[in-house]
């Protein structure tokens, strides 16, 4: 009996899963629908767009030059025993702009951006306010969805650019403390080894991480329901699924990128 | 609304500055692939290119001057590859540079080096070929090491081998090295060897000192190459010497030839006498060529020997004879007088001598 009552539990898991995906397949469907149309929301989008861009910078470029100053400290000593301390501004410079930087900004922006996302869209689900949007006439969906998602995918790409150049930075700081590399030369050996194979894959998987995020968070939110407590469940969720998502899409980017570039 | 001019504002600056790093970025890497600004492009084929790739640095004296645009197979032996160079380097590259495949340090990417030509040759070209030197396989250097390590162990076996000897003994060298006479006598030579050449040294210093005193004109010598109306004095003399020595040697060479005539005269009387000797004509050429004669001579001379010895004999018999013998005891007795005053005479003359001496000193 109880074994027959697991397996059906166990269906029903699966069951719930595979319509997740289906209502997120949708989800995403109508998001794309819903931005070729216009009309765009501009200012609520400018306004998501400084509320994840301008509001996150810090945090993220705090975190990257952490990021950089770790890497170089913890590599250096290596390097060191080989001989390749020459080599340190190319290992780091690559090791950022391929992954590193679009990485940690990604689940950065999962675990701040997503979970705001979850929590604003699952209380404005709960409360019935999206509701009284669509009776007012305004299309919900589009003013709080599609500008939170653009302003999300717009913005990662940004944000990826400040933390590598905050990361770099960071490496430059170890570099220059504890070797004798000036600015010049440090910047140099990062862009002479870095080609376009490593900048534009990663730039090109920013977006798709900003839209993962985005879609995920917005989702959650949107589809929030069980009162008050659904709220946190939104938010919880939208973290977790986003950063699991995040992961999923920078292996599907790097294999991508293996094929165009050969890496 | 105020706070949300503000907001679009800071928006605006930090999407200005993200793009801007984009672009820098973007800029400086394709700045390095040439694929902004004038470049031109040359060609050249390698046999191997060692894993090169398109994008590669291009150097040229070490100056990183362009990259690798593009690789492909021209042949089932030979690799085409293209590339994009800076526009000012154009009047640096001569017709005659070549390129080889290199790699940055020991453990990075390959990349092409153009090696300048000899210079007086007219710059290459837009699209123009260079050269190319295919350098050494990695592979080919590790099988030559390869033999030379065989190489290297067959000589330390030797060298073992020849050490143990050295140590056992065995052979010239280590009684060389081992026999101290050997080594004493090396020092003593070297030595002498060292003294022979202050020697030399001295004697080439005071060789040096008598030349130039020679060359400044001292002594008979310096006179001599210094002073010229020696040297004319000396000619004058010389021709007067030649003079004299003619009028002097003419007689006597007269007199010399007339005497070698009259050798050759007598010579060839004596010529005749002897050829008439070997014909066996007269007395002399009878004793000479008869043999029977020369027998009776032989005969003659026996017998005389014989009548010698055998008058010696009668006179020692005479000796002992009663009428003969008082004779011969004076006459020894007188020989024996005579050794005996001469004997005298010389000790008395040698003591004289001796006391003239003590004398004077």
């Amino acid at each position: 009996m109880i074994k027959i009552l697991t397996q059906s539990t166990q269906f029903k898991e699966i069951k719930d899963f595979f319509e997740e995906i289906g209502q997120i397949s949708l989800f995403t469907t109508r998001f794309f629908r819903e931005a070729v149309n216009p009309p765009v929301e501009w200012k609520e989008l400018f306004r998501q767009c400084y509320i994840i861009g301008n509001q996150s910078l810090f945090l993220v470029t705090v975190t990257g030059f952490i990021m950089g100053l770790v890497l170089t400290l913890q590599v250096r000593p290596t390097m060191l025993e080989f001989g390749a301390e020459s080599y340190m501004p190319s290992m780091v410079g690559i090791s950022i702009i391929r992954e590193i930087g679009p990485m940690i900004t990604a689940l950065i922006c999962a675990g701040k951006i997503g979970s705001s996302m979850g929590a604003e869209l699952g209380s404005m689900k709960v409360t019935e306010q999206i509701d009284a949007m669509e009776v007012s006439g305004t299309n919900p969906f589009k003013y709080l969805v599609v500008t939170r998602v653009l302003a999300c995918t717009l913005m990662l790409p940004l944000l990826v650019i400040a933390a590598d150049t905050v990361g770099l930075l960071g490496s430059f700081f170890i570099e220059y403390t504890k070797g004798a590399v000036t600015p010049v030369l440090f910047f140099n050996k990062v862009f002479m080894t870095i080609e376009f194979g490593d900048l534009l894959p990663s730039t090109i998987k920013s977006f798709f991480f900003g839209l993962v995020i985005g879609i995920v968070g917005c989702y959650k939110g949107y589809t929030s329901k069980k009162g008050t407590a659904g709220v946190g469940t939104a938010a919880n969720s939208a973290v977790v699924v986003a950063s699991l998502m995040v992961f999923l899409v920078d292996l599907i980017a790097v294999l991508a990128a293996d094929i165009f570039y050969d890496l | 609304m105020e706070k949300q001019t503000s907001n679009t504002i800071r928006l605006g600056i930090f999407v200005t500055i993200a793009i801007s790093l984009f672009i820098a970025a973007i800029y400086y890497i394709g700045n390095r692939q040439n694929l902004f600004g004038t470049s031109f492009r040359i060609t050249t084929v390698f046999n191997n290119i060692n894993g090169l790739q398109t994008g590669n640095n291009v150097r040229y004296n070490g100056i990183n001057v362009g990259s690798v645009e593009a690789i492909f197979i021209e042949s089932d032996s030979t690799v085409r590859v293209n590339l994009a160079l800076q526009e000012e380097m154009k009047n640096f590259i001569k017709s005659d540079a070549t390129a080889t495949i290199g790699s940055d340090g020991l453990v990075g990417n390959m990349l092409v080096n153009i090696n300048p030509g000899k210079g007086g040759l007219l710059p290459v070209e837009n699209g123009g070929e260079i050269a190319s030197f295919t350098r050494i396989d990695p592979n080919d250097l590790l099988k030559t090491l390869g033999n030379t390590n065989e190489n290297i162990a067959i000589l330390s076996l030797n060298l073992l081998e020849i050490t143990e000897k050295l140590n056992e003994g065995q052979g010239t060298l280590p009684m060389l090295i081992r026999d101290d006479q050997m080594a004493k006598n090396v020092q003593t030579a070297l030595l002498n060897l060292n003294k022979t050449s202050q020697n030399v040294q001295e004697m080439t210093r005071q060789m040096q000192t008598s030349v130039e005193s020679v060359l400044g004109g001292e002594g008979m010598l310096g006179y001599i190459l210094k002073d010229t109306t020696f040297m004319y004095n000396l000619a004058q003399f010389t021709g007067r010497l030649d003079t004299q020595l003619i009028l002097k040697t003419e007689p006597l060479i007269i007199n010399l030839n007339q005497s070698s005539e009259a050798i050759l005269a007598a010579s060839t009387e004596l010529k005749k006498v002897m050829e008439t000797m070997n014909e066996g004509e007269g007395t002399v050429a009878t004793m000479l060529n008869d043999t029977a004669s020369a027998a009776d001579i032989k005969t003659i001379l026996h017998n005389v020997e014989e009548g010698t010895a055998k008058f010696d004999e009668n006179m020692e018999a005479l000796k002992h004879n009663f009428l003969f013998r008082r004779y011969f005891k004076k006459q020894e007795k007188a020989r024996k007088k005579a050794a005996k005053n001469q004997n005298k005479n010389e000790k008395t003359s040698q003591s004289i001598t001796y006391k003239n001496n003590k004398d004077i000193l």
